[in-house]
């Protein structure tokens, strides 16, 4: 039985994984719904205002995780990954015993420590939700998290983070034929590229394919990615550094033969199906509108 | 007739009792995950022993019968939360980190609760070193063990297995009782039938039927034609597990041995005594309960109203991890991956010796579905180098 707002595109979609029900919220407009999928497990939280607002905290922390659309283009600061699984785990703690998985909230707090482990413990815990689970001071989220037998590290592991100005521009050589798209945001996992960056291509004189496309501004290490760009029927294998993703193939003078609507570029993330439909500029005005 | 949820009648209840409960509750002041399973359900409620307050749709009478176990164990679950926060202040002060106290003081905490009135930190300090007691028997204790006694526990596995070929029990034929309107029953919240299956040992000859040359390794419980008897094992990696059939006694005892709280080389020699027997049995488990919930599993991800719930949990996953921007997750394997995990979930049920009742047949059906889904999802954000 669903109930409230039809379930927006998955792009969109805050989720919860409830006991008996999936919750969501249309992150573009706030419209709530839900499909309850069993009644005698959902009926005992599903309309506890605490519990859902809580399930909402939970379900938005996992949204900016998933698709915050952090650029340097745009100028959208890429959010501390500390403080959203902090968010998560506490508003999962909250509502332990009526999540889907039992173990939400241990799964939560041991990413959290993945990433203080990465990053160093998180001094400051700005967000309602913590006001609203009584979790103050950093103290606090340790004792939570050792609640769920998980250890957040207290010493600070200081590291550079890969958010460093995209390499300035090198003079191109002169292309026999170049081209350029935007991002598909909807091709990539989180974190790998900047969402209103363009692929850019050029066949150099000596036939050799080069690309490059910015990469997405990240706090901590970038996640392992697969990445290629395929130009026509020629892939290549982009690796990142600087802010940016390059890769070159030799000897692609092929391109040169096809007429160029069969040319066009787009990136291929191994093990990853794209995702149909994803708007960037929605993406932009959605951060924007943050509070 | 009308019929309250069950969960809803715990959670009404679980708020009469207020802020002594606290530390065994959330944030919206319900019961935590682990005070229903580890405390509620089996230390006050007991469903094995009465049924009727087991189902997900309770009559008003079972309702009200409901209500005045929860009440009256009030004062002993409010003793349990303060024991409980005890133990855990002695964790801190201690610097003891292993382990998830939830997991492992819960059942402690209501066992003081009930023995020990008031929480006195001495007491509390007893009961964390025998909790977190090193004196228990660990893996590696298990693979030395095994390793001098191989050729005993190898002639325990071929008595065992010769006395099940010479007495296969009454429905020694190799045809599978139909088990789908007891899955189908079971996933529509009744288990009335479930007893019945155990009595005509139904679970027994849909185990016995996996003797037949495939079946076993359809069911995704060996990667043989055939099963053959375990070794006894010399080596056991977490991470390279054969499937069950084809696991050594080491592999099916090394992950749980040190939470067993065995100790003493006597109580060993029993366990791998015991694992030796279990290996032997139809389905590999001991208890005919076991293995009903492995036919019914069975019947369940063959189809039926049972598979298309099932079913529904992959639909909505397929959704999920959309809206997580993780790769999607072909569901090949799935059906074979989940009657693996509810087979490992029964065997440490039975090493536990926390035997399976009917009210908890769906859910670990269900849940095996739910962990291997979770599972997947971990491997893929692992890939990403995000966990």
């Amino acid at each position: 039985m669903n109930l409230g707002a039809a379930r927006p595109e998955p792009w969109l979609a805050a989720v919860f994984e409830g006991s008996g029900a999936l919750l969501w919220w249309n992150v573009e407009t706030g419209a709530s719904g839900g499909e309850i999928w069993d009644d005698a497990r959902a009926d005992a939280w599903i309309r506890a205002p605490r519990a859902t607002a809580f399930a909402r905290a939970a379900a938005l922390a996992s949204w900016r995780e998933a698709w915050w659309p952090a650029s340097e283009i745009a100028g959208i600061a890429p959010l501390d990954p500390r403080l959203l699984a902090a968010e998560r785990a506490v508003a999962l703690a909250a509502l332990d015993g009526v999540t889907d998985d039992d173990r939400a909230a241990a799964r939560a707090f041991a990413d959290l420590a993945f990433w203080t482990a990465q990053l160093g413990p998180l001094d400051e815990l700005d967000g309602s939700v913590f006001e609203e689970a009584g979790v103050a001071v950093s103290a606090d989220l340790a004792r939570l998290a050792d609640g769920y037998g998980v250890g957040l590290a207290d010493a600070p592991a200081p590291r550079q983070n890969d958010y460093a100005l995209a390499a300035a521009g090198r003079a191109p050589a002169a292309a026999l034929a170049s081209g350029s798209a935007p991002v598909d945001p909807g091709a990539v996992p989180q974190g790998a590229v900047d969402a209103f960056a363009r692929i850019e291509w050029r066949l150099t004189a000596t036939m050799t394919l080069e690309v490059e496309v910015g990469a997405a501004p990240v706090i901590g290490p970038p996640p392992s990615v697969a990445l290629a760009a395929r130009v026509g029927p020629v892939d290549v294998p982009l690796s990142r550094a600087a802010g940016v993703w390059t890769g070159r193939v030799e000897n692609a003078g092929s391109l040169l033969a096809l007429p160029e609507q069969q040319r066009a570029v787009r990136l291929v993330a191994e093990g990853f199906d794209p995702l149909p439909g994803v708007r960037p500029e929605t993406l932009r005005r959605i951060a924007q509108d943050w509070s | 007739m009308t019929h309250t949820p069950r969960t809803t009648v715990i959670a009404e209840t679980w708020l009469e009792l207020g802020d002594g409960v606290r530390p065994l509750s959330n944030a919206a002041r319900l019961p935590l995950a682990r005070t229903t399973k580890l405390i509620l359900d089996p230390l006050v409620i007991r469903p094995a022993q009465r049924p009727h307050l087991g189902h997900a749709l309770l009559t008003e009478d079972a309702a009200g019968e409901l209500r005045e176990r929860i009440r009256a164990a009030g004062g002993d679950l409010a003793s349990t939360a303060a024991w409980f926060t005890m133990m855990k202040t002695r964790r801190r002060a201690r610097g003891i980190t292993s382990g998830s106290p939830q997991d492992l003081y819960f059942q402690k905490a209501y066992e003081l609760a009930k023995t020990a009135g008031e929480p006195a930190e001495a007491a509390a300090d007893a009961a964390l070193d025998e909790v977190h007691d090193s004196g228990r028997v660990t893996a590696a204790e298990l693979r030395e063990f095994l390793a001098s006694t191989a050729v005993a526990v190898s002639a325990a596995i071929d008595q065992a297995w010769a006395a099940e070929r010479r007495d296969p029990g009454a429905l020694g034929d190799l045809t599978p009782p139909d088990l789908a309107p007891l899955a189908d029953d079971l996933a529509a919240g009744g288990f009335d039938d479930f007893d019945g299956a155990v009595a005509a040992g139904e679970g027994s000859a849909s185990g016995r039927a996996l003797a037949a040359p495939g079946a076993a390794r359809r069911a995704g419980m060996t990667a043989r034609e055939i099963p053959e008897p375990p070794a006894v094992g010399e080596e056991a990696s977490k991470s390279r597990l054969p499937d069950p059939f084809d696991r050594s006694i080491l592999e099916r005892l090394f992950q749980q041995v040190s939470s067993l709280g065995i100790e003493g080389t006597r109580a060993l020699a029993a366990l791998v005594e015991e694992e030796a027997r279990r290996s032997a049995r139809p389905w590999q488990l001991a208890a005919e309960e076991s293995r009903v919930v492995m036919a019914a599993g069975l019947a369940a991800l063959a189809g039926g109203s049972a598979g298309a719930i099932l079913d529904g949990r992959w639909q909505r996953e397929a959704f999920v991890r959309r809206a997580l921007r993780e790769g999607v997750d072909a569901r090949s394997g799935a059906r074979e991956a989940v009657l693996r995990r509810l087979w490992a979930r029964l065997q440490g049920r039975e090493l536990r010796r926390s035997p399976v009742d009917g009210s908890e047949a769906w859910d670990l059906i269900d849940g095996a579905t739910r962990s291997v889904i979770l599972d997947r999802r971990d491997a893929a954000k692992a890939r990403m180098g995000r966990a």
